[in-house]
């Protein structure tokens, strides 16, 4: 008895035993999961927070590439080690890195340009085709020609479109109606991936019919289109191998999804602060030119119009040299001025009058010397210690009419100072006030006609001379009245007759 | 169509030597340069051209006409003559 309640006892134990065992491991178990349960929620949370800061951050930048800089950091945050963002240069029709974080070879990446057409790998493709792919396996038989995989050493990785919002469609957008179109209320939103779209029959003028059917020629004009949805593609990247969970997969897709509407917004940002910058620059040059308008007033002098223009060009632009060269056909002569406004020295001088000449020399086309040179300078002094050469210079040929009078020249000491803007900008300048003394002139020499019209056809005899006793009017009768059959009739004339 | 191409870039080329001289190189090569199909040394020679040459050639006298009218009918003509088998799309602009 005694033995069979020891045996008892001692199953008894062990199951006990046993079964505390099977409940500690339970609850570790338990713990473990719960731990990484809570892991996974912080990551989660974190993800969510990191997001949240990315796409509430965004709010203070307006430019594109301190914002995709953001987006980057914060995907790093996220727990993607390697980031890629590409986004498109559509001169050159490539898609460009505009971000590299993490990689190996940063600066090979960066010089990478991946050309956007439909025969190329995933990149092009995620573009094109506004399409979230996954790489998870090397060997994988689809991706195995990705141009980028070389460039990425990289086993895993995830790349998504850049994309813009908007729901309308192209017909909604261009208020289309042309039902025949393949892209008229397709199924298929991307209508720049379907051929021979009625949108583009204009450009049957510029390409032949074999050019306009290829459908990377058609992408030339789509990448323009405001219905071109995608922004760039943005790619991340693990260490070789790694399997990306659905939570990586799902907060990647929202940073894409949501870097399409902040990017758009900040391209839209962009255009709007380049359009400021344009009617700011258009108000200033309407300031000056009503200025000069108002100093030129009614004057048919072209000197004086050289001499406000260049007198006025301190406001508008730096410069060594400020310079003109007239062409006087009475005289036969060339009238030069230079308004010095630094020190420079002799050779300088000569410099900028050779280029001068040889403008003006190409554009009339005729040999032009400095021997026939009325020089006369202003401003500063020469000095022969000065040895800076004519760095930076440019010419602005006056005309009237059809004709060249003359040639402006800007020069300075300094190399590439002048820039497009600024340089357009006088190109315009100098432009509207020939254009005003053409128009002038025009007006006077009509009026004179009209005068000289009905002075020759009066009944009267019309004779005035001037204070120098110059025949400045004398019509037909006059002249049949006195016997007079010259065409040029002199005070002389008159007085020999009287 | 090999030798079409080469009598643009030479046209082309003649095109921004002219204005070089005329306008100066600071604004001539800028001007060039926005045409983005073509390739330009920095004293104004077209080594490649991208693409259909016609409307490069067209944006390019588009270019030079946005400073002065008169100036490129000027330039133009004569080159124009020089090659008669180039032809420009859309008129150069009447000054």
């Amino acid at each position: 008895m005694d033995k069979y309640f020891i045996y008892l006892f001692l199953v008894g134990f062990v199951i006990l035993v046993a079964l505390s065992f099977a409940i500690f491991l339970l609850l570790k178990n338990f713990k473990r999961k719960e731990a990484q349960c809570q892991r996974k929620l912080e990551e989660t949370r974190q993800g969510q927070q990191n997001l949240y800061d990315t796409f509430s951050g965004l709010t203070a930048f307006s430019g594109i590439k301190s914002a995709l800089d953001y987006i980057a950091k914060n995907l790093q945050k996220a727990g993607f080690p390697r980031v890629l963002i590409f986004t498109i240069d559509k001169d050159k029709r490539v898609l460009k890195p505009e971000i590299v974080l993490g990689f190996k070879g940063d600066l090979d990446l960066k010089t990478l340009a991946i050309p956007i057409n439909h025969s190329r790998g995933a990149i092009a493709r995620s573009l094109l085709e506004n399409k979230f792919f996954v790489v998870e396996n090397q060997a994988h038989e689809v991706y195995k020609n990705l141009e980028v995989k070389e460039v990425l050493s990289s086993g895993s990785f995830m790349m998504a479109p850049i994309a813009k919002k908007s729901d309308e469609r192209c017909w909604e957008i261009f208020n289309c109606g042309r039902t025949e179109c393949p892209a008229y209320e397709n199924a298929d939103p991307r209508c720049w991936t379907l051929p021979k779209t009625q949108c583009l029959s204009h450009l049957r003028e510029i390409y032949d019919e074999k050019t306009f059917l290829d459908p990377d020629s058609k992408l030339k004009a789509c990448l323009n289109c405001k219905r071109f949805q995608s922004l760039g593609v943005m790619i991340v990247a693990d260490n070789d191998f790694v399997t990306f969970n659905e939570d990586d997969k799902k907060l990647f897709r929202t940073f894409a999804y949501e870097a399409g509407s902040k990017l758009e917004r900040a391209y839209l940002l962009t255009d709007l602060e380049a359009r400021e910058r344009e009617i700011t620059k258009r108000m200033y040059e309407l300031s000056v030119l009503k200025e000069l308008g108002e100093r030129i007033g009614y004057s048919l002098n072209i000197q004086k119009i050289a001499d406000i223009i260049i007198g006025s060009l301190k406001k508008l632009i730096d410069y060594s040299s400020a310079s003109y060269i007239l062409i006087d056909p009475d005289k036969e002569k060339l009238i030069f001025k230079c308004q010095l406004e630094t020190v420079v020295s002799r050779p300088f001088i000569d410099t900028v009058k050779e280029r001068m000449l040889a403008g003006l020399s190409v554009l009339i086309n005729r040999e032009l010397k400095t021997e026939n040179l009325d020089e006369s300078l202003s401003g500063a002094v020469l000095e022969e210690t000065i040895t800076e050469p004519v760095q930076s210079f440019f010419n602005i040929p006056l005309t009237l009419g059809e004709k060249v009078v003359g040639m402006i020249n800007v020069a300075s000491t300094r190399p590439g100072l002048y820039k497009e803007d600024e340089m357009t900008i006088l190109y315009k300048i100098t432009a509207q006030a020939s254009n005003a003394v053409t128009r002038l002139q025009g007006v006077l020499d009509v009026e004179q006609g009209k005068i000289n019209a009905m002075v020759a056809s009066m009944a009267d005899g019309v004779l005035m001379i001037d204070k120098e006793n110059r025949v400045y009017v004398i019509n037909p009768k006059v002249k049949k009245m006195l016997g007079l059959e010259k065409d040029e009739v002199s005070i002389f004339d008159l007085i020999d007759i009287l | 169509m090999e030798q079409n191409g080469e009598e643009y870039k030479k046209i082309l080329t003649e095109i921004i030597q002219k204005q070089i001289i005329i306008l100066g190189p600071d604004i001539a090569i800028i001007k060039a340069r926005n045409v983005v199909s073509l390739t330009i040394t920095d004293d104004g020679r077209v080594t490649a051209i991208e693409g259909d040459p016609r409307p490069a050639l067209q944006k390019l006298i588009d270019e030079y006409v946005s400073l002065s009218g008169l100036i490129v009918k000027k330039t133009m003509e004569p080159l124009l003559a020089k090659y008669p088998s180039i032809k420009v799309p859309n008129p150069v602009l009447k000054a």
